[in-house]
């Protein structure tokens, strides 16, 4: 990059649309120049109507043309326009999205929950860069939107752990009637995080409670100005919660008049500071941090940081950490997991070099091999339906939700039947979702054949694509190679959908 | 504690008083005592159309009691300035025929304004009026087929009697209306010999007879109708209103008559017709012992070559941190404060001009309230929309009296491609604020120029007024968000440096002026330093009482009209007030709170106005450099100190001029030369000093071409 380079990205969520102009330099430190917003009903439409209105959708319309020509000013040449998951929920999403396009000429792009929290947490990482040790501890991070919160768990610089809720700060306004009752509308929600908590056994304490908002942000401006260092304000329990006690029992005038807030943000910032606290004091951290930044600002690292081959890596390694932390969650094999997986992979690189896969099967492949076997959790019989369903349900970061419904399919094709036109799930995917399902289920069935007996038996293996046919050579451990037509046996049995599709014989033969 | 307000109207008026001494101030060269009087008559005017046309609509309107006067009603209020302008209109005349004429005669030039002194020149003036004069003349008569005339607001018009002698006379009309054709021939003609300047009324007053074939002129005198000039609009759409105030403007001599003024003599007649057609009692009408309109003599300051007879031209300083540097590296090295007229305007018109070619520069915005007709800026602005700069203009429509010239800059920079906003529905936008976007080597910076004073390179040079250079990030962060905000891009979220009117303005002095009383009532030292055009808001002046009722001492510097009372309070708090009428017109807005110890000065576009804090979007910032600071100090302790400009008020609502005795202090020549000094020490100072050259914080190098 020559000079610094501008940047847009529109965020068009629950309650407002927003928008943010960079600059990024050469060492690709972002800047902010510009940010502009204003109030949309989207949300309350969705709460109230249903369905969002004609007047919401003029008003997004005019918001995003009025940006636009902002833009235009800047001599922004591109720019990237994101609508909130929420959105779904109303009932003509599709109108809206459409009309933009149509009257604005802009293309949005729909974020998925875990794109959301991806957002947040690469947000989060590029501001916290490598202080308070983020890389090395335990860190919550806990973030609450107009329309959704996203929760994320770290640990030692890898999420174990993502899970969104759809509810934000607009449902819990909606909620909020000044009494000790909101404390108990919140109780499913706190419950269900203390319960997260509690699953990774090995996170002994919460070493960091990072609280994301926007609108919390001039009230935190005013209270923990003291506390700002390099960005975050970094606040003492003891401090936090001696404002969190005053803050909860003062009224909404008493805040707006001793802060000078303003009314758009009077309730909602309330709300936050309340929910902070209720959920920061779940944890033991010592500290909670809440960064001085418009967490809408986040969206701009996806765009700068999309082509980063050192920020792919360490999405894989994330990616591949919570699906781990998945799969102890349902007390999975990890033995068995990690040896389908690398099996599974050796397969996938060996027919890379003649076939055309992409990078992000191959992290399908992988996360289906770790996850096949999870549905024993709920049963055993059909457990790769279960398994599938599982997979599909939760939530990975740097993973959409077509993705976990792709992975989901290739962990179901693992065992039994092939995929059928009967199959319902796997017949709503697109055409190259389905190829993609077909390619990876009949390498991982192979996969999961090898290590049919779960005692890891084939140390490792090389694969030979030779014309016609697929040479999978294995060394078995401690030479036994008596179990060799075990191993034979079961590849044949499930290598039916492998044959059908690559059109070649699969064999195994032993490793010389 | 003190209570009481001085009504506004009366104080305006002991405003225009003070205008009107500066016509008879000893030391007060001729040509400037002309251009006071001119200036007393012309506020006088604009009185009359705004403020007298507002108590009238209440009469109008059966309003018992005055909303800015409580206590006392329109009707009495009316009356009562009557009293009062009538006094001033005798001391204006009296000035005018025992001053100025002598003292302009004494220097070889002579105003023959009554109607005797024409004769010698009838041989010149004849062949004027015949080949030139006549053909702009339309006779307007008033008969049983021919319906009043209507007068045009301001316009002068020889108001003629007659009487048809013979058959000739085509109409039976008694009364004819010929209007002055100031606009094409000015006001005064200036004779070929004698450097006399004489009424263009009287001329045609000379040969009125030549118009009226076949009528005998049974009287002829100068007539003027004020009418009510406060446009109120209905819609506030951008097309509908431009079209709204261009049909207003033009509509104007159909609104309601607030004044009749008639030169003394005339028939009771005529003077009865003119005010029943125009709906004016006895209480509305104003004998005039002399030449009507005193307002244009303000020409005969332009038209008299005779800089003697002028104060004497003073030579702007020009910035040193400007000097010697290209306008956007000098703008950006650090905040530069600049007080107009003392230090030159140029930086603003060269920021603005530059920024206009400059290829880096990607936007520019600016307010427009008050301009130039021949402005640079607006120049410039139009250039840098055609040399494909997003160019953003606030051009407020609503800006009275300028509505026509501000209409005629939109339409231009529309033209040029440059997105012109009228304002903001509702409100008058009477910030002042530039900002500059620029894409440097460092990344993109933005520039903003703040001020107290309306952009217009006129004005700058009579008006004084303070302005800001910054690049202070917070500063351009909310400037950019207010263009944002005022052009409907965006709502603001927070204001790091800032605070705006209508939305926080108020709230904020508030606060400041409850916080130094709150540490007076502690027993801290609180004082309050304030400089404005007009204090008259009640909230404000309440909580002021409150202030020096607890301790707080309060010093006032307020040009114009004044409604606080000033006297000592409780617990050693205190209200003094100041106005300083004199060279230039005080414009400029600093208000100061000692904030026990923790000063804090800060630089206004608002009055304390009722209009200002509620009714405009206006810009208040801080001063935080402590040299601007200093600078702020002095010019106060400057102004405060003077002993040739000054009045201070007095608790029963009067002024007084301060008694210079031997100690002669014209601060606006002490803080000339004050600057004058200090620019000059800022040049030895960077003569003498060695520079290293280092990367500053944009990482480019200080002395490195941009």
């Amino acid at each position: 990059m020559k000079e610094n380079k501008l940047i847009a990205v529109i965020d068009i969520g629950s309650h407002t649309i927003k928008m943010h102009i960079a600059e990024i330099s050469k060492k690709k430190d972002i800047s902010p120049v510009e940010y502009l917003w204003n109030p949309i009903g989207i949300g309350r439409d969705t709460l109230g109507k249903g369905f969002i209105t004609n007047q919401t959708i003029q008003e997004v319309i005019q918001s995003v043309n009025k940006f636009r020509e902002v833009i235009a000013g800047y001599r922004i040449s591109s720019f990237k326009t994101y609508i909130t998951s929420n959105i779904r929920e109303s009932g003509n999403s599709d109108v809206l999205i459409e009309r933009l396009r149509k009257a604005s000429g802009v293309t949005v792009e729909i974020s998925e929950p875990s794109e959301e929290s991806e957002i947040v947490y690469e947000g989060i990482k590029n501001q916290i860069k490598n202080r308070y040790s983020f890389n090395k501890k335990n860190f919550v991070l806990f973030s609450i939107g107009a329309g959704s919160t996203h929760i994320i768990l770290q640990s030692k610089g890898k999420i174990i752990f993502s899970e969104t809720h759809h509810i934000g700060t607009i449902k819990f306004a909606k909620d909020y009637n000044y009494d000790d009752k909101f404390q108990f509308a919140l109780n499913p929600f706190s419950m269900s995080f203390q319960s997260t908590l509690k699953r990774f056994p090995d996170i002994k304490k919460i070493d960091g409670f990072i609280g994301i908002n926007e609108d919390i942000l001039p009230l935190a401006q005013k209270i923990f100005h003291d506390y700002l260092t390099g960005g975050m304000f970094i606040v003492p329990r003891k401090d936090f919660n001696k404002y969190f006690a005053q803050i909860e029992n003062m009224s909404l005038d008493r805040i707006k008049d001793k802060y000078q807030i303003s009314d758009t943000m009077l309730k909602t910032s309330k709300i936050t500071f309340i929910l902070f606290g209720m959920f920061y004091n779940l944890t033991a951290a010592p500290n909670i941090i809440i960064p001085n930044v418009n967490p809408s600002f986040f969206n701009l690292y996806k765009i700068v940081f999309t082509k980063n081959k050192a920020l792919k890596t360490e999405i894989r390694e994330n990616i591949i950490s919570s699906a781990l932390s998945l799969g102890k969650k349902y007390q999975f094999d990890r033995a068995h997991a990690d040896a389908v997986t690398r099996l599974s992979l050796a397969i996938f690189d060996e027919l890379s070099k003649n076939y055309d896969f992409s990078e992000r099967e191959r992290i399908y492949l992988e996360v289906a091999s770790l996850l096949h076997d999870i549905g024993y959790f709920v049963g055993t019989t059909s457990h790769n339906k279960h398994s599938s369903q599982l997979i599909s349900s939760s939530e990975i970061i740097g993973l959409q939700r077509t993705e976990m419904n792709v992975i989901g399919q290739i962990a179901r094709y693992h065992r039994k039947s092939p995929p059928k036109p009967s199959h319902t799930e796997y017949i709503e995917l697109s055409m190259e979702d389905r190829m993609t399902v077909s390619r990876m289920s009949s390498i991982l069935r192979i996969a999961d054949a090898l290590d049919n007996t779960h005692s890891q038996i084939v140390e490792d293996l090389k694969v030979n694509i030779i014309p016609e046919k697929c040479e999978i050579l294995v060394r078995i451990k401690n030479n036994r190679y008596d179990f060799l037509d075990i191993i034979r046996n079961a590849v044949k049995k499930k290598s039916d959908l492998f044959e059908s599709f690559y059109g070649i014989l699969v064999t195994v033969e032993k490793l010389v | 504690m003190m209570t009481g307000i001085i009504n506004r109207e009366y104080s305006w008026l002991n405003f225009n008083n003070r205008v009107l001494f500066e016509a008879s101030k000893p030391g007060n060269p001729i040509l400037e005592k002309l251009k006071f009087l001119s200036i007393s008559a012309s506020n006088l005017e604009e009185f009359f159309m705004i403020r007298v046309a507002v108590l009238k609509n209440q009469i109008r309107a059966r309003i018992s009691e005055s909303g800015s006067f409580p206590g006392e009603s329109p009707a009495a209020q009316i009356e009562h300035i009557r009293k009062e302008v009538m006094e001033m209109l005798g001391n204006q005349y009296k000035v005018l025929y025992n001053n100025i004429i002598p003292g302009l005669k004494e220097n070889g030039i002579k105003l023959l304004f009554k109607t005797d002194e024409l004769l010698p020149f009838k041989d010149e003036l004849e062949p004027f009026f015949d080949n030139e004069l006549e053909i702009a003349l339309t006779p307007l008569s008033i008969g049983p087929t021919l319906p009043f005339v209507t007068l045009v607001t301001g316009r002068l018009y020889l108001a003629i009697g007659l009487q048809p002698i013979t058959a000739a006379a085509l109409e039976i009309s008694n009364l004819s209306f010929v209007e002055i054709p100031a606009n094409v021939f000015g006001r005064f003609y200036h004779t070929l010999k004698d450097n006399s300047y004489i009424p263009m009324e009287n001329i045609i007053r000379l040969f009125i007879h030549k118009l009226y074939a076949g009528y005998r002129i049974t009287s002829c005198h100068v007539v003027k109708i004020t009418r009510d000039a406060d446009i109120s609009l209905q819609g506030e759409d951008a097309p509908n209103l431009l079209k709204e105030i261009e049909t207003s403007i033009k509509r104007m001599h159909r609104r309601s008559a607030v004044r009749l003024e008639y030169e003394n003599g005339i028939p009771e007649s005529i003077k009865s017709l003119i005010s029943t057609n125009n709906r004016l009692s006895e209480a509305d009408l104003y004998p005039v012992d002399g030449i009507l309109h005193l307002k244009d003599l303000m020409n005969l300051y332009g038209a008299i070559n005779a800089e003697s007879l002028k104060f004497k031209p003073v030579t702007p300083v020009y910035p040193r941190d400007f000097k010697g540097k290209k306008i956007f590296r000098a703008a950006g090295e650090h905040d530069i404060l600049l007080f107009h007229p003392y230090h030159s305007y140029d930086p603003v018109v060269e920021l603005i001009s530059a920024a206009a070619d400059d290829p880096d520069v990607i936007a520019i915005k600016q307010t427009l309230y008050r301009t130039s007709s021949e402005s640079e800026i607006i120049k410039a602005l139009i250039r840098a929309a055609e040399n494909g700069k997003y160019v953003t203009v606030i051009d407020e429509l609503k800006a009275r009296f300028d509505e026509k010239r501000n209409i005629e800059w939109a339409r231009k920079l529309e033209d040029a491609g440059a997105h012109v906003t009228y304002g903001v529905s509702g409100l008058k936008t009477h910030a002042k604020a530039m900002l500059i976007i620029r894409k440097e080597k460092s990344g993109i910076r933005r520039y903003v120029h703040l001020a107290t004073g309306n952009y217009n390179e006129n004005t700058a040079r009579l008006y004084s007024d303070l302005s800001l250079f910054s690049t202070d990030e917070k500063l351009t962060g909310d400037i950019s968000a207010l263009f944002n905000l005022l052009t409907g891009f965006s709502l603001a979220e927070n204001w790091n440096a800032v605070t705006i009117a209508p939305t926080d303005l108020r709230q904020k002095f508030i606060r400041l002026i409850e916080r130094e009383t709150s540490n007076a009532r502690n027993g801290r030292k609180a004082a309050i330093i304030a400089k404005m055009n007009s204090l008259c808001d009640p909230d404000i002046i309440k909580r002021l009482y409150e202030a020096c009722s607890a301790g707080v001492v309060i010093s006032l510097i307020v040009r114009g009209i004044c409604s606080i009372i000033p006297g000592p309070g409780e617990n050693g708090g205190s209200i003094s007030v100041i106005s300083i009428i004199g060279r230039y017109l005080e414009h400029s807005r600093i208000y100061y709170f000692y904030n026990d110890g923790e000063e804090e000065y800060y630089l206004a576009s608002a009055d304390w106005m009722e209009r200002n804090l509620d009714r405009r979007i206006e810009l208040l910032f801080p001063v935080s450099d402590p040299q601007q600071r200093e600078f702020l100090n002095k010019i106060i302790k400057l102004q405060s100190g003077d002993t040739e400009n000054l009045w201070e008020l007095r608790p029963d609502g009067e002024y007084i001029r301060r008694d210079a005795g031997s100690d002669r202090k014209d601060s606006f020549k002490n803080i000339y030369d004050y600057i004058k000094r200090e620019e000059t020490a800022k040049e030895t100072i960077t003569r003498k000093i060695f520079k290293p050259i280092v990367k500053n914080k944009y990482n480019s190098i200080d002395g490195e071409e941009e």
